[in-house]
């Protein structure tokens, strides 16, 4: 990696993981630059979740999700020659799959159809679910079910860009500057879109939440 | 439930947190591979059209090259401007020689041949500028016509001219410069050949010479002496321009006389026209107004 570019990616990434993670993956994409095409794999195995979980969680729709998750991985071994390292290869991978999801929503504004991915009720989700119920079996899992419903519904009366930013921040964990840097616009809007969001969906889900 | 939730509080965050349990299940992922890997070598297979590579090649091109051409744009502009501005300065300056033009245009129309002898005479320094530039050297002439005769400016034919030079101003700076300077070279070249062919006469009793000389003698004269009426280059214009009028309009047998009385005779037409106008017949009466 450039000097550059070492620089500029030192101030986008955040923690010092986020700093090793981006020079291995920077390793990675200079053997696929170099002409090992496999070596691509392994930049598919280790973000296709988290790719797939932002784009799931945008669209509300698991096949169109898995679509849009190849389309930007195929995009990105497209272009790859072109990343010259100057944000880290998941920012750069998140912006090609949030800008395609994006165009994606707009294009199919008006046709939106649910279809959910079971929710795995264990570790902190269980706990959580306990916490909201004390319901067993299939109660539970009706449950469940209807809370997953709830849940989509509020997301989905936001705005593209507002669900985008919870979506980002509340499930996949992303720092302010880093979807910033994914959604191409300022911290600041980051934050107000974030807070206008949360009130939202505060008033949606007051029967589950208790502050 | 309500139980429950009495007991802890659940915030949104914790709520949200609930959509990282979403996941697809292992069988998911083996499909996924399988799709993306024909999608990946449908992708490395399929030939791209040349014109994508080209474009792609070329946008990044001028991406590298955006501030350099940014800068050359704007000094193009700002040359093609000040070009702009210093033509158009130009026009408006050659707009004063134009006069030069003027005086010359004029030399051409007001034909000294066509001109009685005493209206040439009587004209002055001033008022003629055609006639005195017709014999007068042209270190003279030119002099006399770059500065603003109050001939010039009493609207005389010169002052049309230069409304005729407005006009085409209005339209195009750099035609307009290219003709004055055609009609200039033009003119200068006019002129030069008249006073050359007018030194060349041979000096007859009455004629072109003749008033040449007259002139030049008239130039050894006090310049006050030179001054006349103004109603006699008044009179001299009219006559020099009735003069032609009637040499084309009537036939070489007809005389002045004739059509004085032809002028007499419609005045008097006219007259009894009116007086019979006055005359009519109202309630079987005969009605006479005044």
């Amino acid at each position: 990696m450039s000097m550059f570019a070492k620089a500029l990616s030192k101030t986008l990434v955040a923690s010092p993981e986020r700093q090793l993670e981006a020079d291995s993956d920077w390793t990675i994409v200079q053997r696929v630059q170099s002409g090992d095409v496999s070596a691509f794999d392994n930049l598919i195995r280790k973000y296709r979740e988290r790719v797939y979980a932002v784009v799931y969680n945008m669209t509300s729709n698991r096949e169109d999700a898995a679509d849009l998750t190849q389309d930007a991985f195929i995009k990105a071994f497209q272009s790859i020659h072109r990343f010259q390292g100057q944000s880290s290869f998941f920012t750069w991978l998140y912006r090609i799959a949030v800008n395609g999801t994006l165009s994606h929503l707009r294009k199919n504004r008006l046709r939106t159809f649910f279809s959910f991915e079971k929710i795995h009720d264990e570790d902190k989700a269980g706990e959580i679910i306990s916490h909201l119920t004390d319901k067993r079996g299939a109660d539970r899992e009706l449950f469940v079910k209807e809370l997953q419903e709830k849940l989509n519904e509020a997301l989905q009366k936001l705005s593209i860009k507002h669900r985008t930013v919870v979506t980002l921040f509340e499930i996949d964990g992303l720092s302010h500057e880093e979807i910033a840097e994914v959604m191409d616009c300022s911290v600041g809007t980051v934050r107000s879109r974030l807070h206008y969001a949360k009130q939202l969906l505060q008033s949606e889900l007051q029967s589950y939440v208790r502050t | 439930m309500s139980d429950r939730l009495d007991n802890r509080k659940i915030t949104l965050e914790e709520v949200l947190r609930l959509k990282r349990a979403e996941r697809p299940d292992p069988v998911f992922w083996a499909e996924f591979e399988q799709q993306l890997r024909a999608k990946q070598l449908a992708a490395i297979v399929e030939r791209r059209p040349w014109w994508h590579l080209d474009l792609l090649r070329v946008s990044s091109g001028i991406s590298r090259l955006r501030v350099p051409l940014g800068a050359t744009a704007v000094l193009a502009l700002t040359i093609v401007s000040v070009h702009q501005f210093r033509s158009s300065n130009s026009v408006s300056v050659l707009a004063v020689p134009g006069q030069e033009g003027v005086s010359s245009d004029e030399f051409v129309q007001a034909d000294p041949v066509d001109l009685p002898l005493g209206a040439s005479r009587s004209t002055s320094a001033y008022d003629g500028t055609a006639i005195v530039a017709s014999n007068l050297p042209p270190k003279l002439t030119d002099t006399e016509s770059t500065v603003p005769s109050p001939a010039a400016a009493s609207g005389s034919g010169s002052n049309s001219m230069l409304l005729w030079l407005d006009e085409m101003s209005g339209d195009l700076g750099d035609r307009w410069a290219h003709h004055t300077s055609d009609l200039d070279v033009q003119f200068t070249g006019l002129r030069s050949s008249r006073l050359g062919l007018a030194e060349s006469m041979p000096p007859p009793a009455h004629g072109f010479g003749s008033l040449r000389q007259d002139i030049r003698s008239d130039d050894l004269v006090e310049p006050l002496t030179q001054v006349t009426a103004p109603s006699e280059p008044r009179r001299a214009r009219l006559a020099a321009l009735v003069a032609p009028a009637s040499l084309k309009s009537t036939s070489r047998a007809s005389s002045p006389d004739r059509v004085r009385e032809r002028m007499i005779s419609r005045l008097s037409e006219d007259e009894l026209y009116n007086s019979v106008s006055r005359l009519g017949v109202a309630k079987g009466g005969l009605r006479l107004s005044f």
